[in-house]
């Protein structure tokens, strides 16, 4: 533990040692670590739903309408099946095929959208407002906040899609962005099956 | 702890890797988006210090108001604001930032051989956010203070301003988000930025605290977004998730803000252990007792400090089960802090202590955060809390560990790390002074506050019973004094740092990887990326051979560095 | 020199002791006590505060110690001793405290349950020396007289509704109908609150019972308990409820048997009289506090009551 660390400045020779090494990309680890923070704030929410759930008497609350199931269940499937569209791109990108990669990246936004715009019809055809009752509240704050993660999923995609134009911007072994808008897409894909359950099931 | 030093050395600056020799950042730098980690953490530290001041005036007009029992001089109508954005500054523009953002951000990557954090970009956004979010809760002075306390609990927070509570909720969002963006660099770059030498029980203590901080604020920041969000719906659009007269419940909102608020509380401390673990070893000149202990106690601080929250809410109707859930869960706490306590004893036993003013508010830090913990096991027990929840044994407890901790600590960090972050020196005395009148003026201002939230007074009063009136004026006086004992500390800074004598690269003799570089260090931190010759704390195993290594190696750096650009000075 | 040390250990180690008993029992922190549970904090509250006078005199002591024994000595530049850890010490301090929480725990756990029980009643006179002590002679006479006749009747416990507003507090006797803008309860009988909150959260506290519970608007909370000596005590509205929460108070008067249910009687025939119930909304509390407000608030109050 002690004096056989008995270095001077003499024995200190040259050990050549490179520069600075450098770093591997970090940045998909970063998105990684900011959507442990994301889900975070979903489960908060969910939290708070299933105890007003939990402690109320009757829920969905007396007099709340019906729920149609089929559009919602549509559009569920829409969102859940981008998933795989969009892993499609990564298997593309791998093999250094940027068309095909533009191909599924341009699907799955179409897809998105459509998930959207399901979303907007739902919405302006329910028979209960965001003021209605607690169930009402909820399903429109946590449903809205979902959409607002799906919109902006949907601009990364298409973010990438420009960036996708100029030759060699991704490629095999430099595709941060690709990975990054996808595991994006899988986490906002995840958080909907969740909530689908809960709003809609359960 | 690696005890056998690892032998490497420093080879001369290669000429791919060009660094700029200037040391010293032109001033207007500070007011650019520079994404340079050492730039970022001085500006965070003085703007926070700036909110410190104005979050302590607050303290002064409260503790004006207080002098006397009737509500003669901000009046009702006022009071309430008054602590809502004083607690609200200290706590978000203050404590928080300047410990993560000010001390992580300068330290962090000097100390873990880094040239800067993993993204430096995000982290220039994070500051970014802190002076408008900063700025809109003050503002709010002019239209409709938030008045319904820094817990802006429901209903209340629903039926008093509009305004100002929304303009609360808008900046507490905007000084959160960047407290989540700040944590994601932190965990990314001590996770993955350590020189390849370094593993993680060769980290600095200090690290080992952010990180554990980090990993915190990324588990408990979003649910207080969650709650805030929903509190925005109640109070703009209408809805009732926390407003019983619509079926809500407003208990789900303090739940929610605790599950954030009390791991906020060791967001707010664990930064300040890493730092008095650094402190205390440098001017004792002993290795830190029991590395490893400090360090997992911290995280084992980090996962119990998520199972607590509820023990804020012993009064608020909390099924019994819980309530004795989360006073064992609370009390345990006191073990992993125990163990840093008496780890730090035992540091300072058998050292050499110097005493300068970094080595003063350290120890001063250790005593009088003791008191703070001592009274929160008092408060962690459901019974005796009933009694002195909601009174001023809280607002002691609080500031006790506040004040006598974050504040002594970053106080202690201010003074200990100064010469390596401007190149100059300060004056010893000046600091002495400042440490014996905030000692005093401390512990005038709160210990008596023990006595009457026992004894009757509720918080959050501006009009109290006159049998209170002695002990309130006591309080008051500390406070006048505390304010008295920022004087000599800014003086000292100022002055320092415009004209104080030239310090040295190791005025300390310190053995942590920030000691191995110039004062102020260069642009990129190190011309070349250092190697790890001993460990961190290796006080009196072979400090001597290492000191003078380091010595060397900024040596042979300052040397290259002029080579390349001779003309600059 | 080994044994002049360890005699020296030894006397601190009891000094300290001393100090931590003396300083948990003598503090004069704490006002009177009115209620069976109040006896039972103290109790629990001198033992912790024992335990935490001896952790602080300990912590503390070693630091001062280290202070002046492990200065620097004027010209010498070396460093301390390298020692770096050592496990049975490490041992020790994590398994003392971890001992003394979990003990802590257990004893407030104990403390809670007789406080929420009633139970603290029939422990008076044989048990813990956690009562005795702090309440004075005369009190704790006075409560073992009640505590017989409470025993002896074993009637079940008074229940009254509490009602908490911006800021004035409403009592409610359902078996009798008397509404009271003050507190009265019998000495010796178990009290029941039923709580709630009209608008904002407020919390009911009597600083001489050690008591306090929120009252949570949408939500029905209770508290026990049995007050123990005659007198009038300060309630206290210890949950932020707006500008004015530091004046929402009210009296509880604690009363002999008897006198309260003459009280009462005198109430319910009063009510005969006036059968409009007692208009007890801010515009009362604004008269009661006439002289402690401002004119201006005064009449800011009773504007709100006009509403
Ligand atoms: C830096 C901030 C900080 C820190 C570190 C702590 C630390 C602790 N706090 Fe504190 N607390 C606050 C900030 C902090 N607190 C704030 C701001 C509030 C008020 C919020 C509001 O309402 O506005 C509050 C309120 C608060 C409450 C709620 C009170 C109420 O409203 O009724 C409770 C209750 O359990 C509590 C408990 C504790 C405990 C047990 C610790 C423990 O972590 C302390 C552990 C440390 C020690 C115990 C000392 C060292 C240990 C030893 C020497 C070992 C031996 C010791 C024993 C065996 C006991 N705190
Ligand atoms: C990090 C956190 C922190 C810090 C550092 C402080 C610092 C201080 N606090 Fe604060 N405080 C809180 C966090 C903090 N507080 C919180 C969380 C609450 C609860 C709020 C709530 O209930 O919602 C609270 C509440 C609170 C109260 C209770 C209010 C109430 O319940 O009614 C009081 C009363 O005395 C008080 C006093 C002080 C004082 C005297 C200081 C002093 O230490 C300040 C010393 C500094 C200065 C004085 C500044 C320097 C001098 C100048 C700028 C010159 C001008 C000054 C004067 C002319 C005096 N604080
Ligand atoms: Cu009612 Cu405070
Ligand atoms: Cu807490």
């Amino acid at each position: 533990m002690q004096a056989e660390a008995n270095l001077s400045a003499a024995q200190v020779t040259a050990v050549a040692h490179s520069s600075h090494h450098h770093h591997p990309d970090l940045r998909l680890f970063g998105v990684k670590v900011f959507l442990l923070a994301e889900s975070v704030l979903f489960l908060s929410l969910f939290a708070a739903y299933l105890t007003f759930k939990f402690t109320a008497p009757v829920w969905p609350p007396e007099g709340t309408p019906e729920r149609e199931l089929l559009l919602p269940g549509l559009n569920s499937l829409v969102l859940i099946a981008s998933s795989f569209v969009i892993h499609q791109a990564e298997d593309a990108i791998r093999e250094n095929d940027v068309p095909a990669v533009q191909k599924w990246f341009g699907l799955t936004a179409l897809m998105g959208m459509i998930f959207l715009a399901g979303q907007a019809y739902e919405y302006l055809h329910l028979e209960f407002g965001l003021t209605t009752n607690l169930y009402a509240s909820s399903f429109y704050v946590l449903t809205g906040f979902h959409g607002l993660h799906v919109l902006v999923g949907v601009l990364l995609i298409l973010g990438v899609l420009w960036r996708s134009r100029v030759a060699g911007h991704y490629s095999a072994e430099k595709h941060f962005g690709i990975a990054a808008a996808e595991l994006y897409w899988h986490f906002v894909d995840v958080i909907w099956i969740i909530l689908f359950f809960l709003l809609y099931i359960l | 702890m690696t005890a056998q030093a690892q032998i490497g050395s420093f080879s001369p600056a290669d000429d791919s890797h060009r660094h700029n020799s200037t040391l010293e950042q032109p001033w207007w730098i500070y007011f650019t988006f520079s994404t340079d980690h050492k730039v970022i953490g001085i500006q965070y530290l003085v703007t926070t210090f700036i909110f410190y001041l104005i979050g302590g005036a607050l303290a002064g007009l409260i503790r004006a108001e207080l002098y006397t029992p009737e509500a003669d001089v901000v009046g009702f109508e006022y009071y309430n604001g008054i602590f809502t954005i004083h607690a609200t500054v200290m706590i978000f523009l203050w404590i928080v930032p300047a410990l993560t953002g000010g001390f992580g951000n300068y330290l962090v990557p000097l100390m873990i051989g880094a040239r800067d954090m993993a993204f430096p970009k995000l982290n220039a956004v994070a500051f970014w956010l802190i002076p408008p979010g900063g700025i809109l809760l003050l503002l709010s002075f002019f239209v409709d203070t938030p008045d319904a306390g820094w817990t802006s609990y429901p209903p209340l927070s629903l039926l008093t301003g509009v305004v100002g509570q929304a303009i609360w909720i808008m900046s507490i969002l905007i000084l959160g988000t960047s407290s989540i963006l700040a944590a994601v660099n932190f965990t990314v770059t001590i996770l993955k930025m350590r020189i390849p030498d370094m593993t993680m029980t060769d980290m600095p203590l200090f690290c080992w605290a952010m990180l554990a901080t980090s990993i915190l604020t990324l588990v408990a920041t979003p649910a207080l977004a969650g709650a805030l969000i929903l509190l925005s719906f109640d109070l703009l659009a209408g809805t009732s998730f926390f407003n019983p007269t619509g079926g809500g419940d407003p208990v789900v909102y303090q739940h929610l803000f605790w599950f954030y608020s009390h791991p906020a509380v060791y967001i707010m401390i664990l930064p300040v252990f890493g730092m008095i673990s650094e402190i205390l070893p440098v001017h004792a000149r002993r290795p830190i007792f029991a590395y490893k202990a400090i360090a997992y106690s911290s995280m084992a601080i980090c996962g119990l400090g998520l199972i607590v929250w509820a023990h804020h809410m012993f009064t608020s109707g909390t099924p019994n089960w819980m309530r004795i859930f989360f006073m064992i869960a609370t009390m345990v706490i006191a073990v992993p802090t125990g163990i840093k306590i008496f780890s730090w004893l035992a540091t300072l036993w058998g050292g050499k202590i110097r005493y300068r003013s970094a080595m003063l508010f350290g120890m001063g830090f250790v005593s009088m955060f003791l008191i703070g913990g001592l009274s929160g096991i008092i408060l962690a027990s459901v019974p005796l809390d009933i009694h002195v929840h909601d009174t001023y044994f809280v607002v002691a407890h609080l500031h006790y560990v506040l004040f006598g901790g974050s504040v002594l600590g970053i106080f202690a960090g201010i003074y200990h790390w100064f010469p390596k972050i401007t190149g100059r020196m300060y004056n010893e005395l000046l600091g002495k002074i400042h440490f014996a009148l905030t000692f005093i003026g401390f512990n005038l201002a709160f210990l008596p506050m023990h006595k009457l939230g026992l004894e009757g007074m509720p918080r959050r009063v501006a009009q109290y019973d006159p049998q209170f009136t002695t002990l309130n004026q006591v309080c008051s006086i500390g406070t006048l004094i505390l304010a008295i004992s920022t004087l000599p500390f800014l003086i000292n800074i100022i002055v320092s740092w415009v004209a104080g004598k030239r310090a040295e690269n190791n005025p300390w003799e310190g053995l942590t990887l920030e000691w191995t570089t110039s004062s102020p260090p260069p642009i990129e931190n190190f011309v070349e990326e250092p190697i790890l010759i001993t460990g961190p704390y290796d006080y009196g195993v072979h400090s001597r051979e290492a000191l003078a290594f380091f010595k060397e190696q900024v040596a042979l750096m300052q040397k290259a560095a002029q080579s390349q650009q001779p003309s600059h000075s | 020199m080994g044994i002049l040390n360890n005699i020296l250990l030894v006397a601190a180690g009891i000094a300290l002791t001393l100090a931590s008993l003396w300083f948990g029992n003598n503090h004069h922190l704490l006002p009177e006590t009115a209620a069976t549970e109040a006896e039972l904090f103290d109790g629990l509250f001198n033992t912790t505060l024992v335990i935490a006078t001896g952790i602080f005199l300990v912590v503390e002591g070693i630091l001062i110690f280290c202070a002046f024994r492990f200065r620097k000595p004027p010209g010498d530049d070396t460093d301390g001793s390298p020692v770096e850890g050592n496990i049975l010490l490490e041992v020790v301090w994590t398994a003392v405290p971890a001992v003394i929480v979990l003990w802590l725990a257990v004893d407030s756990f104990d403390v809670y349950q007789r406080m929420q029980t009633g139970s603290g009643i029939l422990m008076l006179g044989h048990s813990h020396s956690h009562s005795a002590e702090v309440a004075s002679h005369e009190a704790s006479e006075q409560a073992t007289h009640y505590q017989e006749a409470f025993t002896k009747a074993s009637r079940p416990a008074l229940e009254v509704e509490v009602t908490g507003m911006q800021y004035a507090w409403v009592f409610t006797y359902p078996e009798t109908g008397v509404v009271s803008s003050e507190l009265h309860v019998p000495a010796g009988e178990r009290v029941i609150l039923h709580m709630t909150a009209q608008d904002v959260n407020h919390a009911f506290w009597v600083p001489q019972f050690r008591l306090k519970q929120d009252l949570i608007a949408g939500r029905t909370t209770e508290l026990a308990f049995t007050a123990n000596k005659i007198g009038e005590y300060p309630i206290v509205c210890a949950e932020l409820c707006g500008p004015y929460h530091g004046i929402m108070a009210s009296q509880l008067i604690v009363e002999d048997p008897e006198v309260f249910a003459t009280w009462q009687q005198q109430q319910v025939l009063a009510m005969k009289e006036h059968p409009q119930p007692i208009q007890l909304a801010s515009s009362a509390f604004a008269e009661a506090h006439q002289h402690s407000l401002s004119p201006d608030v005064a009449h800011h109050l009773r504007a709100i009551a006009h509403h």
